[in-house]
């Protein structure tokens, strides 16, 4: 008896004593501090819609020509251009020659409103960012500390030797100019780090070159955030005014983390797939177009409205040497901020082309980016015309794996029989040309495969059934690409190595996304592996069309012991992967421009921007861009609430559309991660896949492998795009109908005029 | 309400959800894009009372005034000399302005020009309370002139006041919720403790509104259930507990038709059709730099009658508006034509939503009934099993049942008749028979085997529990080989539950449920209990050995391995009304379980009836113990484990 009294004792007070433990301690409530906003003072009612692009106000404001102060010298010139130097702040100034415009990289006269630091900052030609011994972030500019510069002046331009003497940094900067604009580089090479304690963290170049004041010049900036868009120099739109500031091919996952999203409900905003910026002093006018040549995936793009910490409209890249980033050392989150310490090698280039007139504005921008591209070989006019009609991209789901009470459950969506009855029942509604990609055709199911062991589902369709129907279609012009993802591997999968085949962050955390389902991030050279694997295999059996996942889209580094490599490092590789298969047919989706030279078809293409309060406009700068050089898809048709809408945007930007097919009702698969698709069944879509097509294709069709000349907003909502063969589209947003330009247009609807209007 | 341009295809920044099968939330279109910002130069604003007539008044509380937003877009300031921080504001049918001010703590009331009319001070009556203090926060206003108020801290609910301003009463008092949490806090807490720690008082409603039938509606902060009230006249909550909501909701608004909207603290919108049913969520924090159709810091929703949401950003000091997108007036169409009863209207407008999106569930169930009111019973079935309507699927399958009831009566009378009489006429015949003789031979036979044998001894516990289980424990009449068998048998019958019992009767519902889960939920309490009584019962003199017990345990549960099966079967061809057959019996195997297991502690043991009584008690505060012993267990290695990890990874960064 008296055992167990004592048991019982006992057992009484540890159970007492941990359970107060436990629920004595205390929650620690996080306060936040609410950030105070700007009241703008007008009781009117501001209705901001950034989602469209706004009409051009016709403004014959006279071009503020500023002169040219003393301090400035001449380094040379050519039938366009002329440019000048200030010695000791490294400032320039161009005089186009045409407009006589001049535009300046600094703010010569002082201006109170500003602190040192800005002040500083918008006098100096570049603004350096360094930490010192105990990790803070300093800023030095030319002008705030004592440096010593030696410049060396060459035909075309100059050279700038700089060496900052207190922080031991030497570094040259290269100013060329030629008859488009000019070019600043700073080679890597070049940089020197002779403190140890003093490290260089980013960098700025000329970032006040093109700036403006409050709203005394009009105009705007084009940030490439999504298909583009605008901030122009306006103060009634102005609800928050907080900078964009982006990564250029979005965050770099090893030095961030993936952070393991939660999904909250709320879309990713878009990301920069091309490192182009621009500003207009007065659009129609004068504009600049940026285009960073090298050192893009080390690039951000700032743009600060003027209300922004400064009067001044500005818009920048800022270049990054070093990273801070957050440790984690336990669960909870606690953990410490380091620096990266080892440098990130590249050299900065960027081309500054300054336009004139009616090419001042961001359809001129895309253009002179497009001529680049051309320049540099990424785009060619390679397109077959044999067929009149646009394709459509039809993308189909095989099947997906459900669990059981014992083991998994192919869930059958579409077999190979599926997609040849759907391909040749569209072709019989009058859709001519397609462009096919089946996913889910490999053992695992869309979300559960991993490509390191291809075999196909017999379930779904063999190898043998798989061919014939890929050649049948072959013949007929209707490529059917077998979807294949590279990057994401699925840890359940077989032959998939925890430790070898995920990425790491340089706080060594795995990296993982949630994309229907969780899976890691293979590093770029495990990807490189596994696909020279397939694609072998695929090719020498005679599947030539390949459509590829994620690796387009995102750019990281890896930091783990297998396959390391930096982000150009990773950027080389993917290169290097499609160099490879360039005798297959390559579709990507939302690729960076890096990839646009071995992208046969853009599978999806940014259609928006992210909708931020500071833009204005949203406008098709990528479209303008890709038009008549590489085919491109809207988003899948399926999910759109508004289709009339959509068909419209559509016709404005050029895209053709697309749907996510199954043969079976998508309510099969709820009970696996393709659950998000929630309608799919094609003899549901059949009706409305024609409808869709008939009218792009009726629009389209006449501008097919044409490019796009000019994008003018009319009123509003009305919208004319103009093509390389004269060409008129316009498109009617509005519910009523319009007459411009002596063409009457329904309303929700469009109009094509051969031969130009007017 | 606003006249505003036409919007060109503004695509939402966040996804929109509705209700799938098994309560899963899914996606779906955009039911609302972004519309227009309305920048009014706003200062903290904390409400928003939206007129039908188009007009808007927005509780400017940073600026100490009420801003009346006018059809014709003028301005027009209310009480700006006499307000210090409207939190809340409501306008009656004449036009007349209530204004809750937090810090003046009164009411006041303003006519329709904007002209002060009249304030409310802190009830005199002693039923208020005197220590209770008067802050009013939000204010509505019935069609008798009823004034309802939440003030701050009240714990009681919501003042309601006569338009005289005497207090009536409280209204619409929250329960207070108890958690296993606080009954062992409460059992272990010194009382200084407990007062440190909590107070458990009901959570007063956080805002609420009053549609035009004059029901009224609140939303409370911080509770996990039933956020979302809506009452009937006689004071009653009408929605059912299981609603899809948040636990931080912040505002409600009700439109024309009755469906309700509410916005929780992260700027989800939540809309619930007038039954409670989840139609719609969407919206989200703006935590990136401004993005538009996010918000920041939401504090009052309204909804206009074209089913525009207008959400007041305190943060930001503007309105944000939402538009209804062509799906999202597809399905209101449907739930309208729904609601008023019109089934077989509605079926057009729930296949077209249907096909947008296949997991819409309550399209189903609206089709469902469009069948069953056609008389299409087989497709309504169908339907019903897809919107999980047990009530409508029974429904359905009464018809069916009473329809082929009704056509093979005959037969199976007949049927039953014929089989009486063969049986009658054949069984002496067959008696006699050679054939028949050797099988019951081999079936004695197969009888007799060891094993068959001990299991089945189990009838044998239904008849004679007594000796059976003397017989058990002296005579060895089973085994634990016998026994271990019907243990997985129990287990399966518990998969047989899942598959066999019919969807009236929740058969089919938890497929998903995994393999391992049924394993702990059927042996874990078995184990629990066999262990615990094999501890107490030696402690106590008890005589039983372990194996007893173990085989005891599962023979006491004859009743149900005998009954569960041809139960699980019986649901097949039953519907709701007859419900209470398939409970009675299940009641009754528990019941008799349950003495089984009383008689067996008694026989094994050799126990008095008190002894008996005090060993299944002690054996329960046994279980109880081992089960908080491992939770604590539990808990502590993963805190350990935790510990350890963070400090070798803390090691591994700092070195």
């Amino acid at each position: 008896m008296c055992r167990k009294k004592v048991i019982a004792m006992t057992m009484a007070v540890l159970i007492m004593t941990s359970t107060v433990q436990i629920l004595a301690k205390g929650t620690v409530i996080e306060v936040k501090e609410t950030k105070s906003i700007a009241s703008i003072n007008d009781n009117n009612f501001i209705s901001l819609d950034n989602s469209i692009t706004q009409k051009e106000e016709i403004t014959d404001s006279n071009t503020i020509n500023k002169n040219i102060p003393e301090s400035y010298k001449k380094v040379c010139e050519n039938d366009s251009l002329e440019l000048y130097l200030n010695e000791e702040t490294l400032g320039i100034k161009v005089k186009n020659k045409i407009t006589n415009y001049v535009w300046s990289s600094t703010i010569d006269e002082d201006k109170e409103e500003l602190n040192d630091t800005w002040k500083d900052f918008s006098k100096s030609g570049f603004t350096l960012e360094y930490s010192d011994k105990k990790g803070k972030i300093e800023k030095v500019s030319t002008v705030s500390m004592d440096m010593k510069i030696d410049i060396k002046e060459n035909k075309n331009g100059f050279e700038a030797k700089v060496f900052i003497k207190k922080l031991g940094f030497r570094f040259n900067l290269k100013v060329t100019l030629n008859e488009k604009g000019v070019n600043v580089e700073l080679p890597n090479e070049s940089i020197k780090e002779e403190k140890e304690i003093y490290k260089m963290q980013s960098i700025y170049i000329y970032p006040f070159l093109g700036a403006t004041e409050n709203y005394e010049v009009p105009g705007y900036m084009f940030v490439p955030d999504g298909s583009g868009a605008l901030i122009r120099f306006d103060s009634d739109t102005a609800i928050e005014k907080e900078p964009f500031i982006k990564r250029i091919y979005g965050d770099d996952y090893g030095i961030v983390g993936s952070k393991n999203e939660k999904d909250d409900g709320v879309l990713k905003s878009e990301t920069i797939h091309y490192p182009v910026f621009g500003i207009t002093n007065n659009t129609n006018k004068n504009a600049i177009s940026a285009i960073i040549d090298k050192g893009a995936e080390y690039g951000e793009v700032n743009a600060y409205p003027s209300g922004a910490t400064t009067d001044y409209n500005w818009i920048t890249s800022k270049f990054i040497y070093r990273e801070n980033f957050f440790k984690p050392i336990n669960k909870k989150g606690d953990g410490i901020v380091s620096n990266q310490s080892k440098r990130n090698n590249f050299d900065i280039k960027v081309d500054y082309n300054f336009l004139s007139n009616d090419d001042a504005n961001y359809v001129g921008m895309a253009k002179d980016y497009q001529n680049y591209l051309l320049k540099k070989g990424v785009l060619d006019k390679s397109k077959d015309n044999s067929k009149d009609s646009i394709p459509l991209k039809l993308e189909f789901l095989g099947f997906d794996t459900k669990e059981k009470l014992l083991g998994a459950e192919v869930v059958k969506m579409t077999t190979v029989e599926d997609v040849d009855n759907i391909i040749s029942d569209l072709r019989e509604a009058g859709v001519d040309d397609m462009d096919v990609i089946f996913k889910g055709w490999a053992k695992g199911g869309v979300t559960k495969s991993y490509p390191t062991n291809y075999s196909f589902e017999k379930k779904i369709g063999t190898e043998k059934q798989w061919k014939q129907l890929i050649q049948k279609y072959d013949r007929e012009n209707v490529p059917i690409y077998l979807y294949s993802d590279f990057v994401l591997g699925n840890e359940g999968a077989k032959n998939f190595s925890k430790l070898k085949d995920s990425s790491l962050s340089i706080a060594k955390q795995m990296l993982k996304i949630d994309d229907n389902g969780q899976y890691s991030l293979m590093p770029a050279g495990k990807t490189l592996n596994v696909f020279e694997k397939q694609s072998e295999s695929l090719n020498d059996n005679g599947f030539s069309n390949l459509a590829m996942g994620t690796l387009g889209r995102l750019l990281f580094s890896n930091h783990s012991e297998y396959n390391p490599s930096t982000r150009d490092e990773s950027l080389n590789m993917y290169n290097d992967l499609l160099e490879k298969s360039k005798d297959m047919n390559i579709g990507l989706y939302n690729a960076n421009d890096y990839l646009w030279k071995y992208t046969d078809n853009m599978l999806e293409i940014p259609m928006k921007s992210s909708n931020y309060m500071i833009f204005t406009d949203t406008v098709p700068f990528i479209q303008i861009v890709l038009k008549g050089y590489m085919n491109y898809y809207a988003t899948p048709s399926n999910f759109n609430s508004n289709s009339e809408d959509a068909i419209l945007k559509m016709i404005d930007y050029g895209a053709y559309p697309s749907f996510y097919l199954t043969k079976e009702n998508s309510s099969k698969l709820i009970e696996t991660n393709s659950n998000w698709l929630y309608t799919s069944e094609y003899d549901i879509w059949k009706d409305e896949i024609i409808k869709e097509y008939n009218m792009t294709n009726e629009a389209l069709k006449v501008v097919k492998d044409e490019t796009i000349v000019d994008r003018e907003v009319l009123a509003d909502n009305i919208v004319k795009v103009t093509y390389s063969n004269s060409v008129d589209i316009f498109i009617n947003y509005n519910e009523d109908k319009a007459e411009i330009d002596g063409v009457n247009i329904e309303g929700k609807s469009f109009k094509v005029v051969e031969g130009g209007s007017k | 309400m606003m006249i505003s341009p036409i919007k060109a295809y503004a695509e939402a920044p966040y996804k929109t959800y509705t209700l799938g099968p098994k309560g899963k939330l899914v996606e779906t279109q955009t039911a609302y894009e972004p519309g227009e910002i309305l920048n009014l130069d706003l200062n903290s604003p904390e409400d928003m009372y939206y007129k039908e007539d188009g007009s808007m008044y927005i509780a400017d509380t940073g600026n100490s005034r009420i801003i009346k937003i006018g059809k014709d877009k003028k301005n027009q300031y209310i009480g700006a000399d006499i307000l210090k921080a409207p939190t809340g504001v409501f306008v009656d049918d004449n036009n007349d302005i209530y204004v809750a001010d937090r810090d003046n703590k009164r009411v006041y009331i303003f006519n329709s020009k904007g002209e002060f009319k009249k304030e409310i001070d802190k009830p005199k009556e002693p039923l208020y309370g005197k220590s209770a203090d008067f802050v009013p926060e939000k204010i509505s206003v019935d069609k008798r002139g009823n004034i309802y108020v939440i003030t701050g801290g009240g714990a009681n609910g919501v003042a309601q006041l006569n338009n005289k301003g005497q207090f009536l009463g409280y209204f619409a008092s929250n329960l207070t919720e108890t958690s296993l949490k606080m009954v062992l806090q409460r059992t272990f807490f010194t009382e200084n403790q407990m007062k440190q720690l909590f107070k458990n008082t009901p959570s007063t409603p956080t805002n609420l509104t009053i549609d035009e039938k004059g029901l009224v509606y609140t939303v409370t902060k911080g509770l996990q259930s039933e956020s979302i009230k809506k009452f009937n006249i006689a004071g009653e909550n009408i929605l059912t507990s299981d609603l899809k909501e948040s636990d931080s909701f912040i505002d409600i608004a009700v439109d024309v038709d009755g469906n309700m909207f509410s916005i929780d603290e992260y700027g989800r919108i939540y809309e619930y059709d007038s039954f409670g049913n989840f139609i719609f969520g969407f919206g989200g924090k703006d935590i990136e730099n401004g993005r538009v159709g996010l918000t920041k810091n939401p504090t009052a929703l309204s909804v206009t009658e074209s089913k525009e949401i207008l959400i007041l950003d305190k943060e930001r000091g503007v309105v944000q508006t939402y538009k209804q997108t062509n799906f999202a007036s597809e399905v209101h169409k449907g739930i309208l034509l729904y609601k008023d009863g019109l089934y077989t209207e509605s079926k057009e407008t729930w296949n077209k939503v249907l096909n947008m999106n296949n997991s819409f569930i309550l399209s189903y169930e609206a089709l469902a009934k469009a069948a069953l009111k056609n008389g299409e019973n087989k497709e309504a079935l169908n339907y019903f099993e897809l919107a999980e309507y047990t009530k409508g699927y029974s429904d359905a399958f009464w018809e069916i049942r009473n329809e082929w009831l009704q056509n093979n009566l005959v037969y199976i009378i007949l049927a039953i008749i014929v089989l009486a009489i063969l049986n009658k006429l054949l069984k002496k015949r067959l008696n006699r028979t050679k054939l028949v003789k050797s099988l019951k031979n081999n079936i004695n036979n197969i009888k007799n085997k060891k094993l068959i044998s001990e299991l089945i001894f189990i009838k044998k516990f239904i008849k004679k529990p007594l000796d059976s289980y003397y017989e058990l424990k002296r005579k060895n009449r089973v085994s634990i080989l016998s026994s271990t068998i019907l243990y997985i048998l129990l287990f399966v019958l518990q998969i047989t539950n899942v598959y066999l019992k019919s969807f009236t009767f929740g058969g089919g519902q938890e497929v998903g449920k995994s393999l391992t889960g049924i394993l702990i939920t059927v042996y874990g309490p078995l184990v629990l209990w066999i262990i615990s009584n094999y501890l107490v019962s030696t402690i106590n003199d008890g005589e039983g050995r372990l194996k007893d017990i173990y085989n005891g345990t599962i023979y006491a549960m004859a009743p149900y391995i005998l009954g569960a099966l041809p139960l699980q079967l019986l649901t097949k061809v039953l519907t709701l009304n007859e419900k209470f057959i398939y409970d009675f019996s299940m009641n009754i195997i528990i019941a008799w379980s349950t003495i089984l297991m009383f008689v067996m502690i008694k026989e094994i043991h050799n126990y008095s009836f008190k002894e008996t009584i005090k060993n299944i008690l002690l054996t329960i505060f046994g279980m109880v113990l081992m089960t908080l012993v491992i939770a604590l267990l539990y808990m502590l290695i993963t805190q350990e484990v935790d510990f350890v990890k963070s400090i070798i990874q803390e090691v591994r960064v700092r070195v």
